[in-house]
């Protein structure tokens, strides 16, 4: 095959890819149409589709040559050729069989480039051979056979769903335009054109006027020698006469008449040109922001787009659950800018996932309980306030156990027992945004990030939108997305620290204040100051950015502060000024640049300048990573910092050796002692004079191990609360958990890749 | 040779007025009038030829020359406007507004564990893009367009550190140091992909 035939079988194929997804769809929700419904007439309609499609499909497929495709839907049209012609009558089975072909078709279109594997071809004999016997014997069982072994790396999950969520994310990469939208596009694009032909004209215009000046130039220097004269007769510095000066003098006053005149016509013309480029300025400027609009119109995607793959995947996983759910969509054809339709695939994925599998019963438990068998799930959409659109997932399930939440949170350390009874119903239920391991009683290496629901409130927040949760026991629960409709521009305020300029959407602002030095204070060794009877945190923003404090050190006196929104909490940042606002329009970041910290983006402003968009939730972070930072604000201004005392316990000579040293080489003051006795005995003599603040030490040693030494710890009451780090050699999980249980605070593993820097990111969150 | 290599001391004031764009009338005539010659020859001939010469562009790094393959060039900039990102590695020296494109500026000298002054009055963007990927790299000044054989280049020295020998493409008698463009613009190592933990 030539260049040019490869190059074009590539691009049939694309076309091809694109059809035959749409295709696939049409079967897929005409199957669970078919599913749901007793109508004879409209079961026919439904029959009649599906062959159709499948017979289109198989013969596209045929045309670029894709055989796998091909065979799999001559079975299909088959079977629905049998449906269709003698009224052959589907069970729950034989309906399964046709989902799985589905899915089969699905896997293969995602193959890349149509290649055959063998679990491809495996799949593509089973299918084909399963659809055989709902042809042949419509009453025959279905062999339960084992799944083939390889490739299926998603195990863990339900194939179908797999193939679901494979389908949705394909879905979004082309879209369909309505023509109409296209053409507004293009007219307006045409009228850009005149906003060139101003720019062209004022150009040329401009020059003139310099040439204009030039000519003016020209007159003047011609006078030079006259002035001269005029000026030897008035300085009488030389014998001038009034004959000799006349004929000079006449030729200054021409000039100051030519001057005039020519003043005159210059200046008239810049006020022709100053009002033409304003009109012209004015007009551009609605072009550009008409045309702008329209571009961002061509983002908007009905919610259907993303949602239509949704029927699919509920069915899927509630098959594999055992759950009988019927699902229902409103509200589909609302549209929503294609940029936040992708970023609320996986939150929607997942909070269905939950309501089916954690909301949502059994269908025996559900009949226990007096409901239906039958579950209720349903998606719907509705335009909510200006720009804003409303998410609704909705289950008639079990709903969440408030006490439950909070003896799970309790354990994982999240909150402690007291707080959990003052807490009422809203509060507990709300624990289930918290990210589950960020503060966990117990640090490792591997500390997990919160799973889940965090992760889904935090995207959302992301957008500009918020996520909330009602639930009923016994009832079900609803999660209520807000979301605005488009992303592109928003309003950002700049800010300039230690001579930087960086920019913070102005929807996260609360407000500016200025707060004197004299009202910080330190509540848990972090910063804070009051406002309204609300105590916010306060940090340096400079620092959280790493910008380096420049000669003269910061201002100390009066504080500039921006309150920003994190989450639902606020946080204060001191600046050194805040600039202008401006409407921005975030562009990201390039390569190499994948994603930096606290920072979301680049924006342009008006004079082509770049600025970075600062990532508010990143910022939010960052700054609880900072408690027992370097520049504390009340502590420089009251007492002389002193260096934090640390006890490194190890029985052997280089162990300790060399933990002294990196202890001693990050800024600490570290003393050793060689076992847990000896280390009781120093901790408890220190606490006279000066006790230390934290202990690291080995696990295995002689005469009272590191657990040992820490039980001993939590029991004395003057040392129950010293910060403890273990290290060891041992990294199982039952070893991890005596640690946990003997009350260590963190727990690293002396394993070829320790990792010192993670060892002193904690020791600096401990002491 | 094209009039654009001259000195390093005198040459520069010229120079610059020149490299506001990147290629000379000149030498854009004279690399199509190659390239045309070598488009009209045949497949099998052209694959020997192409052998024979290569257009490298050139620059200057704390006194020494270094340079690019010109297929990589896309233009050369001051670099006034360069705005500094946060929490970002030294080595990254900011971002720039290319007609609404962000790039971002890698200082090279940093990158080649060379000292670096940062951004001076004198420092030059050149903006490459190597089809996928567009970058600016910092350099001191530069110099122009040369033409360099294959029989040339000959492997970097095993003095070079392998932090910069892991990007030379080859060194000439000049001398002068050809660095692969595609080995630096792909390297993980100047990725940065964090998140706050």
């Amino acid at each position: 095959m030539t260049n040019a035939d490869q190059e074009f079988l590539k691009k049939l194929r694309q076309a091809f890819a694109f059809e035959a997804k749409e295709q696939i769809q049409t079967i897929s929700t005409a199957l669970l149409d078919l599913e749901k419904t007793a109508d004879d007439a409209q079961q026919k309609n439904l029959v009649e589709t599906m062959f159709r499609q499948a017979h289109n499909l198989k013969g596209s497929a045929r045309a670029v040559n894709m055989i796998s495709v091909e065979t799999v839907c001559q079975s299909l049209e088959t079977v629905f050729s049998a449906m269709k012609k003698d009224s052959l009558k589907i069970d729950a089975n034989q309906m399964d069989i046709l989902f799985r072909s589905v899915d089969v078709l699905d896997g293969l279109l995602s193959a890349a480039d149509g290649k055959e594997t063998e679990a491809a071809d495996a799949a593509i004999t089973k299918i084909k051979r399963e659809l055989g016997t709902i042809v042949s014997d419509p009453s025959a069982p279905v062999e339960a056979e084992p799944e083939p072994v390889p490739a299926q790396a998603d195990a863990a999950q339900a194939p179908g769903a797999v193939a679901a969520e494979r389908a949705a994310t394909a879905t979004m990469d082309s879209i369909k335009i309505a023509a109409t939208k296209l053409d507004t596009l293009l007219l307006q694009a045409e009228e850009m054109l005149s906003v060139k032909r101003a720019t062209i004209q004022h150009a040329a215009e401009s020059k003139s006027l310099l040439d204009e000046v030039e000519l003016w130039n020209k007159e003047w220097k011609k006078i030079d020698q006259p002035m001269r004269v005029v000026r030897q007769l008035v300085d009488k510095s030389a014998n001038i006469t009034m004959a000799q000066a006349t004929p000079n003098l006449i030729k200054l006053l021409e000039f100051m008449e030519w001057n005039h005149t020519r003043l005159g016509s210059l200046v008239s013309r810049l006020k022709v040109q100053a009002k033409l480029v304003g009109d012209d300025m004015r007009t551009a400027s609605t072009t550009v922001d008409m045309f702008l609009d329209s571009t961002k119109q061509l983002l908007m995607m009905p919610c259907a787009a993303l949602f239509q793959v949704f029927p699919k995947l509920v069915r899927d996983v509630s098959r594999d659950l055992g759950k009988d759910v019927d699902f229902t969509m409103y509200g589909v054809e609302v549209e929503l800018d294609r940029r936040i339709l992708a970023q609320i695939r996986d939150p929607l994925v997942h909070l269905l996932r939950n309501s089916i599998d954690h909301g949502i019963g059994s269908p025996e438990d559900r009949k226990k309980a007096g409901k239906p068998a039958k579950a209720s799930l349903t998606l719907s959409v509705s335009q909510a306030d200006a720009g804003m659109v409303e998410i609704v997932v909705a289950d008639d399930g079990r709903g969440i156990d408030p006490e439950k939440v909070k003896a799970s949170a309790v354990k994982q350390g999240l909150i402690t027992e007291a707080e959990a009874q003052a807490m009422d119903k809203e509060e507990a239920i709300n624990l289930i945004f918290q990210s589950a391991l960020s503060t966990a009683k117990i640090i490792t290496e591997i500390s997990g990030r919160g799973l889940g629901l965090a992760i889904v409130k935090e995207n959302i927040g992301n957008l500009g939108g918020r996520l909330q949760v009602e639930t009923e026991l016994g009832s079900g629960t609803v999660f209520r997305m807000y979301l605005p409709v488009t992303v592109a521009t928003f309003t950002g305020v700049l800010l300039e620290v230690r001579k930087q300029v960086v920019t913070i959407p102005k929807a996260r602002l609360s407000r500016v204040v200025r707060v004197p030095a004299s009202e910080i204070k330190t509540v848990e060794n972090r910063d804070v100051f009051a406002l309204n009877d609300t105590v916010i945190p306060l940090v340096r923003l400079a620092d959280l950015l790493e910008i380096p404090v420049m000669e003269g050190g910061d201002q100390n006196d009066l504080l500039l502060v921006a309150v920003a929104f994190v989450g639902d909490t606020l946080l204060g940042l001191i600046v050194d000024e805040i600039l202008e606002e401006q409407d921005v329009l975030v562009k990201n970041l390039g390569k190499p640049l994948i994603r930096v910290r606290n920072v979301s983006g680049v924006t342009i402003l008006r004079t082509g300048e770049a600025v970075p968009v600062l990532n508010v939730s990143d910022l939010g972070k960052s700054a609880k990573r900072n408690v027992g930072r370097t520049a504390s604000l009340s502590a420089t201004m009251q007492e002389p910092r002193r260096k934090k005392r640390i006890l490194v316990v190890d029985d052997t000579i280089t162990s300790r050796m060399l933990m002294k040293n990196i202890m001693e080489a990050a800024g600490y003051e570290a003393r050793t002692a060689t076992d847990g006795i000896e280390a009781f005995a120093t901790l408890t003599q220190a606490l006279t004079d000066e006790p230390f603040d934290l202990m690291l030490a080995d696990v295995e040693m002689p005469r009272m191990n590191g657990l040992e030494l820490t039980k001993r710890l939590r029991q004395d009451t003057q040392l129950a609360d010293l910060p403890v780090v273990l290290l060891t050699s041992l990294g199982s999980k039952e070893d991890r958990e005596k640690g946990v249980q003997a009350g260590a605070n963190a727990y690293f593993v002396k394993s070829s890749g320790f990792d010192q820097s993670s060892l002193l990111g904690v020791i600096k969150r401990l002491v | 040779m094209p009039s654009s290599k001259g000195t390093n001391g005198g040459g520069e004031g010229g120079q610059e007025a020149k490299f506001n764009r990147v290629l000379t009338e000149e030498d854009r005539r004279r690399i199509l009038r190659e390239r045309a010659k070598l488009l009209a020859q045949k497949e099998d001939q052209r694959v020997v030829t192409l052998g024979e010469s290569l257009y490298v562009f050139e620059y200057i790094l704390a006194g020494e020359t270094f340079s690019f393959d010109t297929k990589f060039v896309r233009e050369v900039l001051s670099a006034k406007k360069v705005a500094t990102v946060p929490c970002t590695p030294p080595f990254i020296s900011g971002v720039l507004n290319v007609r609404g494109e962000i790039i971002t500026v890698l200082d090279t000298k940093m990158l080649f564990g060379l000292q670096s002054q940062g951004i001076t009055a004198q420092s030059k963007i050149i903006i490459v893009s190597n089809g996928t990927a567009q970058m600016g790299f910092l350099v001191d000044s530069v110099v122009g367009i040369a033409e360099i054989g294959h029989h040339e280049l000959q492997p970097p020295l095993s003095t070079i550190p392998p932090q910069q020998a892991r990007y030379i493409a080859g060194i000439t008698k000049a001398p002068m140091i050809l660095i692969d463009l595609d080995a630096l613009m792909n390297d993980p190592g100047i990725v940065v992909d964090e998140e706050v933990e």
